[in-house]
């Protein structure tokens, strides 16, 4: 949402005011400067935790900050703080500053057209309303996880709310506020029955509030109700799971958080930072092919509510859908403010920071591929034998080998054209700028993920944490070494 | 702003009597200052400096049996009072649990054991010198080896400040620390192939003291991507596997959340069950040590105030115990074990601090001259471990193992067996454990696993 003046938090509380803003700018700029900024930010969550047929955990979370960035070539100074006093930020912005020592001529990147959009148009905030609610739903949750299965011993259930309001000002005049709210629900069951002890786990959101769990979702469930059901289902499935096969597979990939590939395998290796430093197994390969022409892959941050979707990036650039992979060529990176400069490409809307306390660096947003026009059905059909993976867990890329990783928790094994028995979890290993050259079929079933996906990346100012989404639809990988235990 | 340790007592002490006053049973307060400078070089010149102050404050407040927990890093006295009040009316939400509660007086009554967590010659340590120490470290990788033609840069980190627990039994704790790190990722090409490797090495310390040269880490990062070169995959099948200490500790972070507390509490984990029983073979221990001088994750006091102790965990192959706080070792019928670890907003929970298995005698290269044929694992990639059955399946990458020597270097391979049997089946130990990191295992011997790479065997 796009704030008013009064109606912030920064600009009420702590006095985070226009007059403010441009001394600090103005301490941190000189006349070598690229670039400056400064970014703050204000955020309140809530935490809630089910276990044992009760609330047993609440906690809350509050902070704010601002964080000062002055920019030279490729170099920068950052300081920051969680004092939002104005000594203190001029303070941070000299400091910022002291980098800037070196030569250089004023550039500032072009600045990509966007129109003003609201893709989380908010009433009220995921943190209003009272706890009575939080508990009544996480209380509903344990009663149908408990009845659905008699083999179900142990429900947890977490749900976390935030809201954050955001303030960017650049030294090129650009000011953006968004306020961001961010909600998420994660179920897990443990089942027993006689022989075995397995879990299972489901969950998602958006940015949306509370009141959106209690909406229909998926047939007659409600989001909260769908991710019980799966919850269990992958749980009871997974009593029955045998050892999966190791070795070269062809495999199947179902639609939705199965997208994890498409986030390793080519996601970060086409992040703006590694790709103008060189350091990436994707640098300098515009324009060539990087996967068989079914695959179109975008990366999107204009989905309306979904959990990777932001009206700005933290740079202040309004998101785009930025088409990475087109039907199998190469077409660009993901770029920051600093990444585009260095390249002379346009800022992308990817510029992302895990809090105030954090440097932006080239991000995903919400990564997917189009549509093609396969029916899923015929695709596992095709398979004489192999691997169908319906859901994963996470995953890992090295972004210079191009090596890849993501581990499957629910998968069944393909004979003879059919899905037949469940198999342990495995994890799945591949080469990022191949992987997507053995996929020839492609799903007309494209889906997003439910909105639990979180995003890791080391950066020069530590490790940051963004949430993401992901979307696939289903696909079959012609190869893929597939980390069994039964040889 | 809060820059010394005595008035963060203070503001600690005020609102715990304040949350009292208001009908708090119990409650305790953490305060955390810090200052931090960080500065990267890349290919010799100054790519970042990052200076920043941040201080925060946890409270946890018990109202017969109520529990909330939250944080906040506005520290302006009247709005911690309201802050107090909100957290004070969360707990009335919560369901109450007689088990929640402080550890008792007597806990508190324990003496200190001295341990080294600050340096104070590292306040005099300006920017110019981290740049120093980064670019030397950068430097000596590149004159290591001329395939290395490209580097991520290397940081140094410097941190300084101090925590401060305090709690409604009348017990208020002060430590101060300080963390010096350098790190060193550089890449390697070689040359008329599309080989493309990249590596790191990097140390941490509380003081200068036993410092690691930075040529050596440096040179330690250029060895390391430079040998990745020309990886090959290696053929489906069962082999006997190595550990380097990397993959070791990564393995034993695994067992750390496998023997924590909390996983046994709640159903999650393979050992669950398995206290008092063999897990190991009997030659293996595996302790807690918050003691270690200089390491950067011991300290003097845990998360709930107390004095700690080095922890046994398993003593000649048998778990002894598990990873406790306070809460969870009531919930157990067991000991608490002072291990309790806290994020500013959250309950306490437990954890380790240098979780070390313990050190064998022979030396690595004994260990591969062991096997006629064999792999290597230099390190794991991703997560692949379900830890209510032990199910564990990782992607690796390392070298082959022939006539007992190292081979040719293999990557895009996954590794996977059951952690049960992988930790019986822990054959030999090396004698190469390093003191300092947080969890350390020298390397590991292991029997066969299944190594799927390239080709299958169904």
């Amino acid at each position: 949402m796009i704030l008013e003046g009064q109606k912030s938090t920064l600009v009420r509380r702590f006095g985070f005011d226009d007059g403010l803003v441009n001394r600090v700018l103005g301490a941190a700029a000189s006349r070598r400067m690229d670039d400056a900024d400064l970014y703050a930010e204000y955020v309140e969550s809530e935490t809630y935790a089910l276990e044992d047929s009760v609330l047993k955990t609440a906690t809350r979370h509050c902070s704010q900050g601002a964080g000062i960035r002055a920019i030279v070539g490729d170099r920068f100074g950052y300081a920051h703080s969680n004092d939002l006093d104005a000594s203190t930020l001029l303070l941070a912005a000299k400091t910022a500053r002291a980098i800037s020592d070196q030569s250089g001529t004023l550039s500032l990147p072009v600045l990509a057209e966007g129109q003003a959009r609201d893709l989380y148009p908010m009433t009220s905030s995921p943190l209003d309303g009272d706890v009575k609610s939080r508990v009544q739903m996480l209380d509903d949750i344990d009663r149908r996880a408990r009845a659905a299965d008699p083999r179900v011993k142990e429900v947890f259930a977490t749900l976390s709310l935030e809201d954050k309001e955001v303030v960017v000002a650049r030294l090129d005049g650009c000011v953006v506020t968004d306020r961001r709210p961010l909600c998420r629900l994660d179920v897990r069951v443990v089942v027993e029955d006689n022989t075995r002890r397995e879990s299972g786990r489901s969950g998602g959101g958006g940015r949306f509030t509370f009141e959106n769990f209690m909406v229909n979702y998926v047939g007659d469930e409600n989001r909260w109700q769908f991710f019980v059901d799966d919850a269990v289902r992958k749980a009871i499935i997974a009593l029955d799971a045998r050892p999966a096969p190791a070795g070269v597979f062809p495999v199947v990939l179902g639609p939705g958080n199965p997208g994890v590939l498409l986030h390793e395998a080519i996601g970060h290796g086409l992040e703006g930072d590694f790709n103008r430093k060189g350091t990436s197994a994707f640098s300098g390969r515009v324009g060539t092919r990087v996967a068989s022409s079914e695959c179109t892959v975008v990366d999107d941050g204009t989905l309306p509510g979904r959990r990777g979707s932001l009206n700005v990036d933290d740079e202040g650039t309004p998101t785009n859908c930025n088409v990475l992979i087109e039907k199998g060529i190469l077409r660009g990176y993901l770029h920051d403010r600093m990444s585009a400069r260095l390249m002379g490409e346009k800022p992308t809307g990817n510029g992302r920071r895990q809090s105030y306390a954090h440097s932006p660096m080239p991000r995903m947003t919400n990564t997917f591929m189009l549509s093609g026009s396969k029916d899923p059905e015929e695709i596992i059909r095709s398979v004489d034998y192999g691997l169908y993976a319906a859901s994963f867990g996470g995953g890992q890329v090295e972004i210079t080998s191009g090596k890849f990783v993501f581990s499957a928790n629910e998968a069944y094994l393909i004979e003879n054209g059919k899905i037949t028995a469940p198999v342990r979890g495995a994890t799945l290993i591949g080469n990022g700028p191949d992987v997507l050259t053995k996929v020839h079929m492609v799903g007309n079933d494209l889906e997003q993920d439910h909105g639990s996906g979180t995003c890791g990346k080391g950066g020069t100012t530590g490790s940051q944490l963004v949430p993401v989404g992901i979307g696939l639809p289903t696909i079959c990988v012609e190869e893929m070494t597939v980390g069994g235990t039964a040889t | 702003m809060i820059d010394n340790p005595e008035s963060a007592a203070r503001i600690a002490e005020d609102l715990l009597d304040a949350v009292v006053g208001l009908g708090a049973t119990q409650a305790d307060v953490i305060v955390r200052v810090s200052d931090r400078l960080a500065v990267s070089v890349r290919k010799g010149e100054n790519e970042l400096v990052d200076k920043a102050h941040s201080s925060g404050l946890g409270l946890r407040v018990i109202v017969d049996g109520h529990q909330a927990s939250a944080s906040t890093s506005d520290l302006d006295e009247g709005r911690l009072k309201t802050f107090g009040r909100r957290v004070l009316d969360m707990a009335q939400a919560v369901a109450p649990d007689s088990d929640v509660g402080l550890p008792s007086d007597a806990e508190y009554a324990d003496e200190a054991e001295t341990v080294e967590l600050y340096d104070a010659s590292l306040e005099e340590l300006e920017t110019n010198d981290l740049v120093e120490l980064a670019r030397t470290a950068e430097q000596a990788a590149f004159d290591e080896d001329s395939r290395i033609q490209n580097s991520e840069g290397a940081k140094t980190e410097l941190l300084r400040g101090f925590s401060i627990y305090a709690c409604s039994h009348g017990v208020t704790r002060i430590r101060q620390g300080s963390r010096l790190g350098l790190s060193c990722e550089v890449l390697a090409q070689s040359p008329g192939t599309d080989s493309f490797e990249r590596d790191q090495w990097w140390a941490a310390r509380r003081s200068m003291k036993d410092f690691p040269g930075a040529e050596s880490i440096g040179r330690k990062a250029a060895v390391r991507a430079v040998s990745r070169l020309n990886s090959d995959v290696p053929v489906t099948g069962r082999y006997p596997v190595i550990l380097s200490p990397e993959a070791a500790g990564q393995l034993l972070r695994t067992i750390s959340e496998a023997i924590n507390g909390y996983s046994v509490l709640r159903k999650g984990t393979f050992l669950g069950e398995a206290l008092g029983t063999r897990i190991m073979s009997p030659d293996l221990q595996l302790t807690d040590n918050p003691l270690i001088n200089n390491a950067p994750s011991s300290r003097s006091f845990d998360g709930e105030g107390l004095h700690t102790r080095p922890v046994v965990l398993v003593r000649d192959g048998v778990l002894e115990t598990f990873i406790l706080d306070s809460y969870v070792a009531r919930r157990l019928g067991l000991q608490s074990n002072r291990q309790a670890v806290r994020g500013l907003g959250s309950p306490p929970r437990a954890g380790a601090t240098n979780l070390h298995l313990g050190q064998g005698t022979a030396t690595p290269r004994e260990l591969v001259s062991t096997l006629d044929r064999g792999v290597y694992v230099s390190s794991f990639m991703g997560f692949g471990v379900n830890l209510v059955t032990g199910d564990f399946s990782k992607g690796a990458r390392g070298f082959q193992i022939e006539a007992g020597d190292l081979a040719s270097p293999i990557h895009e391979f996954t590794v996977a067996g059951n952690l049960k049997d992988i930790l019986l089946g822990i054959q030999g130990v090396g004698n190469d454990l390093d003191p300092y990191r947080a969890v350390s295992s020298p390397t590991l011997l292991l029997s066969e696993m299944a190594v799927a790479g390239g080709g299958s065997s169904t």
